[in-house]
């Protein structure tokens, strides 16, 4: 199979940008295509229902709803009470158990959505700038999530370290996110990354 | 004599001098001064022309309450109107310039306008809109006049090169206000732990303790406090910002001014950040206002606030000017009488009290300070400043009682009490109460509330007590927060000169008058808004009874300044008027913004391309590299056409439709919407929101659905796909495909619960094009491997998973165009590769590609209905589509769509229209009948227009009464926004193909 095309392919210009500080920019940004994003959902029972296919990526349960689990290169996140989204190469490996089972619908969007990632030591300062979120590190620990919009468009946010933020957009509304999310940075000045 | 800069004091850095200038003048400005001290310092006594009568105005304030300093700001696109002089720092090239006048605000051509003060009298405009012609034509021409005479700052029409951030912040506690009560409150709760936020709006914290003179003991008490809150890791100190609005939930709006106080922003910083702040709790310590006295020309330049007049000495060091009359009612002139005496002013004191304590007449005296006890300013005399004092003794209601004394001065000072910044509190829960003790309205006591509040807001009147409240404040919301207080010995007060406050034995005394109640000349209550004591009197005697109407018939309170130093005195003028108390008065509503925003610090950066979020196919860069125009379709960008060299925008689409017949062509419709149908009950939810039966749908099929609304009307359609038992793909149309999600969901949320159906968008999963024309599936079967496209292999309505490049690709045949067509979904990452796999294929069949537009000319070609006509007013008769309906099952709207309304014979029908003209009809066009006037709404209306390459002539679609009995009838197609009227023959709405031999070829 060929690469997946980011859709920021036109609009993102690697380089350093917006105000310059001596201790340099405070905010990289970057993005990745998701090498796998299966969605799972069920009805009442679904956490016994999902149990089998999680287990096949190394997951005990469907996990809560605001930490997200990992397991090997996959990352578990819930959703919703009878939903749940599992990112990585090896979410795809659920797809045949999960489709199975009448009980749960599965779905593949693993091109619906585009990771960009906002990196730096005014990560948060970014952040607070894009959503109605304490993004504050006591207030969102390293490993949580929230499902909010930017924009007014629905993202998922995901801390994976205490500078770093990874955004699950619309692969369709990306492009013009990605210039609102340049906007905001300015301030701080920030790197534009190679597409990875 | 105007105002000078003194030779020492203040809190201004003498060493560096500022290149500011006013009207092209050069000003005495250093660091530390407002644009108002500047003004002051270098004579400038007027500064600014009356909103309604031109009158000479100066300075008054020296903060966000000053009613007459609003000037305009920087030149070009950076030009700021309306910006208070009072509380603009200002900065090395600062250009300002008076507004609102002309020549020159110093000899203004319009200042003869107040000769028409008696016509322009409270209630001018009310009275203006009913007479005295019949209509608004008499108002229309007055207005005209008006708008150019009144009003303040104009705006340009530049765009804005600044940027403007929003933020959201969260706290503890949220501290309004840097003054002692502020402060304390901020350093309380910082060494508890507690996260805090304290925001002032100087840029320089500490309030009123910046108005004593530099070096006193409250400088140290400042200067420990903000070294110990500075150092506070938990504590973010915020200047230049102001809490403009208190909201539901605990948010506060605040406005940032980052770059104001530059020339321009520098290295990438915001000019303003709009802080939405979310805080468990909030000390508000916002101070309090002097309050004016009313007497006559009490808007001459050289009258202002007691207060301020000792805030230009102290802070910025400039004496306003040599000889001072203070006119008081209360104790806090006292000290402004001192210190101004210190500075070397010549100081008159007059206090409407009969007498004085010794504690405050002995020093006062001893500093030279003259004393007149019992007596009050009545008159200011002058022309265009002050030059003298009328003086007369008074009553305790303000009439004079004995003969006037003139004292000549070049400024009076006023004080008439205070009114505490109640108007955050005010925001957030009711109307303040009155206190009688100190006679101005305050917060009322709510008991356990997430707001709390301190200082001179609450009438705290000295500093110990002031810093004592702020301390309490910090303690109960400590509590409220489960902290704990660890020390709460905040530094004490340092002991100042007569630290009195204004509430012991105020006079409660608002204008001044002549012993029968009538002012000496105009009195103005509303400076801003040229709102006088007659007005108040007039609005009285014409039976106005509630603040509400007095405050929209006079518009006392309704001008930037939103009151701030009159609305007390309207109320009292009522209160005494209709011979209540205050309270019994009451007061008017208090609503955000404190101090006027601007729209850009709202707006931040979703303006121009961001004004909303914008959605991009996933081959739109190959859009325009081929040079397409783009349109917007929702929050869609399109290809509309791909213009061949310089074809217009009617030439490339009707050669593109004539391609699509004649050969293949391509178009982009990922933009439609695709949602997932899954779980166990989804044909049972597909049988129930569609009108069509789906439960014998075959896995590999697919079928054309409509869905109504509740109410019976049309809402939607779309193909959907059976991908499995389980697993339907939904198509809709791209501007109903967020609708139709949510109409979905809230269906599965409420009404059918028990569904065991899940509703997913995938429309960014998932990009798709139409391959249509008579050479698509040689097209379509020479590029992909896996499947078999044949007339047999593949009917109308039928998919197939196929490949092609070794990408995955689903096919489904349908047509919109009416040719044989085929839709190609693919994963979006790969849609481009696919694209371009087609293209590379479609070389020898003639492919291009084509653009809504054309797509358009060839579906009204076919009579398919789309947007235009489901618009929300259409029945499923109306569109011919009853057909469709099940009779077998209900659906949603299945019972409404009976009503009779709905159901009528003469309601408007789908037809197509011929016209026989060289102009196309424009959609929105109304039908009328041959021969009749057309007036009235006519009997119908076009919907969709275009040129028909296949037929060679102007086409449209109609819903028209009665239509479909109607066919072949001349009827008048009339565009009267254009006055176009154009004769079209009524024929069926399949102008092309009706037998669909094409698209099933």
């Amino acid at each position: 199979m060929p690469d997946i095309q980011s859709p920021l392919a036109a609009v993102r210009t690697p380089g350093r940008f917006g105000a310059s500080f001596d201790a340099g920019p405070g905010i990289t940004l970057s993005d990745a295509p998701l090498s796998g994003l299966v969605q799972i959902a069920g009805w009442d029972g679904f956490e016994t229902a999902v149990k089998p296919a999680l287990k096949t990526l190394g997951f005990s349960d469907a996990g809560d709803f605001c930490c997200s689990r990992q397991s090997g290169d996959a990352t578990l996140f819930r959703t919703a009470p009878d939903r749940v989204l599992i990112t990585g190469a090896s979410a795809g490996d659920v797809l045949e158990i999960a489709g199975a089972n009448a009980e749960l619908a599965v779905l593949d969007l693993s091109h619906a959505r585009l990771q960009i990632n906002v990196e730096g030591r005014n990560a948060e300062g970014l952040m607070a700038q894009l959503a109605p979120i304490d993004f504050r590190l006591n207030a969102m620990p390293i490993g949580s999530f929230v499902q909010t919009g930017i924009h007014h468009i629905g993202v998922l946010i995901h801390r994976t370290s205490a500078t770093r933020f990874e955004l699950m957009v619309p692969v369709t509304f990306a492009r013009g996110l990605w210039q609102f999310i340049g906007l905001n940075a300015a301030p701080f000045g920030y790197d534009v990354l190679e597409a990875a | 004599m105007a105002g000078q800069r003194l030779k020492q004091g203040g809190r201004i850095d003498r060493r560096k001098t500022l290149n500011v200038r006013f009207d092209g003048r050069k000003l005495q400005a250093h660091p530390g001064d407002t644009l108002a001290s500047a003004l002051i310092a270098s004579g400038e006594m007027i500064v600014a022309r009356g909103f309604k009568y031109h009158r000479a105005r100066g300075v008054y304030a020296a903060g966000s309450e000053d009613p007459n300093a609003l000037v305009h700001l920087r030149t070009g696109a950076r030009h700021e109107p309306n910006a208070r002089a009072t509380t603009t720092q200002v900065f090395d090239g600062l250009e300002s310039f008076a507004q609102n006048s002309w020549p020159d605000v110093r000899f203004d051509a319009s200042a003869g306008i107040g000769l028409l003060s008696p016509f322009l009298s409270a209630g001018f405009y009310y009275k203006t809109f009913i007479g005295p012609f019949k209509g608004t034509r008499y108002w229309m021409f007055c207005e005209s006049f008006i708008r150019k005479a009144a009003g303040m700052g104009r705006a340009v029409k530049i765009n804005d090169p600044d940027n403007y951030d929003k933020l959201n912040a969260f706290c503890d506690l949220l501290v309004v206000g840097g003054g002692a009560s502020g402060l304390s409150a901020a350093l309380t709760a910082g060494r508890a732990g507690a996260d805090v936020i304290l925001v002032d709006q100087d840029f320089e914290p500490g309030g009123s303790l910046l108005s004593q003179p530099v070096g006193e003991a409250s400088d140290d008490w400042l200067e420990d406090v903000l070294l110990e809150l500075k150092s506070l890791t938990n504590v973010r100190i915020l200047t230049r910002t102001t809490a403009f609005g208190a909201y539901d939930e605990d948010v506060y709006g605040l406005i940032e001014n980052v770059s104001d106080h530059l020339l321009a922003p520098e290295n990438d910083q915001p000019r303003q950040r709009y802080w939405l702040v979310r805080s468990k709790q909030a000390v508000l310590a916002t101070g309090a206002i002097e309050r004016p006295l009313v007497f006559a020309n009490n808007d001459l330049p050289g009258v202002m606030l007691a207060g301020a007049v000792q805030t230009y000495v102290n802070r910025f060091g400039v004496l306003p000017g040599q000889r001072i009359v203070l006119s008081s009612n209360n104790n806090s002139a006292a000290q402004v009488a001192l210190h101004l005496a210190r500075a070397g002013a010549d100081v008159t004191l007059c206090d409407a009290r009969p007498t004085l304590p010794a504690e405050l007449s002995d020093p006062l005296l001893a500093a030279g300070v003259t004393l007149l006890t019992g007596k009050l300013v009545i008159k200011a005399i002058g022309r265009r400043k002050v030059n003298a004092a009328l003086i007369v003794p008074v009553d305790a209601a303000g009439r004079a009682t004995g003969a006037a004394q003139k004292v000549t001065c070049d400024v009076i000072g006023l004080s008439g009490g205070w009114s505490p910044v109640v108007h955050l509190w005010s925001q957030r829960f009711k109307k303040p109460v009155f206190d009688d003790n100190s006679g101005s309205f305050i917060p009322a006591e709510l008991g356990r509330e997430t707001v709390k509040c301190a200082g001179r807001m609450v009438a705290a009147q000295t500093l110990a007590d002031r810093i004592a409240s702020g301390v309490t404040a910090a303690q109960a919301a400590l509590a409220d927060l489960s902290l704990d207080a660890v020390d709460t010995s905040v530094p004490a007060a340092p002991a100042l000169p007569f630290d009195t406050g204004w509430a012991d034995d105020i006079l409660p005394v608002w204008s001044v008058t002549d012993a029968k109640g009538k002012t000496l000349g105009k009195a103005f209550v509303d400076i801003q808004h040229d709102v006088k004591l007659t007005d108040i009197d007039q609005a009285h005697r014409e039976g106005y009874v509630s603040v509400e109407h007095l405050k929209r018939y006079t518009t006392s309170g309704m001008a930037t300044d939103q009151g701030k130093t009159s609305n007390i005195i309207a109320l009292a003028r009522m209160a005494e008027l209709s011979g209540k108390t205050i309270p019994q008065t009451g007061t008017t509503t208090f609503r955000p913004p404190y101090t006027p925003v601007a729209i850009g610090a709202l707006v931040g950066h979703e303006h121009g391309l961001h004004f909303t979020a914008t959605r991009y196919s996933p081959i739109h860069d190959w859009h325009l590299a081929q040079g397409a125009k783009m349109t917007e379709a929702g929050a869609w960008m399109r290809p509309w056409y791909y213009p061949d060299g310089s074809e217009t925008l009617s030439e490339a689409y009707r050669r593109e439709a004539a391609h699509v017949r004649q050969h293949v062509g391509i178009v982009d419709v990922s933009t439609l919407g695709k949602i997932a149908v899954q779980g166990p009950d989804a044909a049972e939810f597909l049988n129930r929101v569609y009108i069509n039966g789906w439960k014998s749908l075959k896995s590999g099929r697919l079928r054309y659905g409509v869905m109504l609304r509740e109410d019976g009307y049309v809402m939607d359609d779309g193909a959907t796909a059976c991908l499995g038992e389980n697993d339907y793909f939904m198509s809709t149309t791209t501007a109903n495909a967020a609708r139709v999600l949510a109409f979905a969901e809230h269906l599965l949320q409420t009404a059918w619960k028990d569904m065991k159906v899940h509703v997913t968008t995938v429309t960014d999963q998932w990009a798709a094009f139409a391959v249509a024309g008579p050479k698509a599936r040689d097209l379509l079967q020479s590029v992909v491997s896996g499947a078999d496209l044949s007339r047999e292999a593949m009917p109308n309505n039928h998919f197939v998973n196929a490949v092609i490049n070794g990408i995955p690709v689903r096919i489904h045949r349908m047509s919109y165009s009416g040719e044989l067509a085929y839709e190609v979904y693919v994963a979006s990452g790969y849609a481009q590769q696919v694209w371009n796999a087609l293209h590379a294929a479609g070389t020898p069949f003639n492919l291009k590609p084509y653009g809504t537009e054309a797509m358009g000319a060839l579906r009204i070609e076919k009579g398919h209905v789309a947007g235009p006509e489901i618009e929300g007013r259409t029945t499923l008769n109306d569109l011919g589509l009853n057909g469709f309906a099940s009779s077998k099952k209900p659906f949603v709207g299945s019972v409404l769509r009976g009503r009779e309304v709905l159901t009528e014979a003469s309601r408007p029908t789908l037809v197509g229209l011929e016209l026989g003209s060289a102009q196309g009809a424009k959609s929105g066009s109304l039908i009328y009948a041959k021969g009749v006037a057309a007036k009235g709404h006519g009997e119908g209306w076009v919907s969709s227009t275009t040129w028909s390459p296949a037929l060679g002539k102007y086409i449209a679609l109609a819903l028209v009464q009665s239509g479909k009995s109607r066919t072949g009838e001349e009827v008048q197609v009339v565009n009267h926004l254009e006055n176009q009227t154009l004769s079209a023959k009524i024929v069926s709405s399949h102008f092309y193909d009706p037998a669909g031999e094409r698209q099933n070829a």
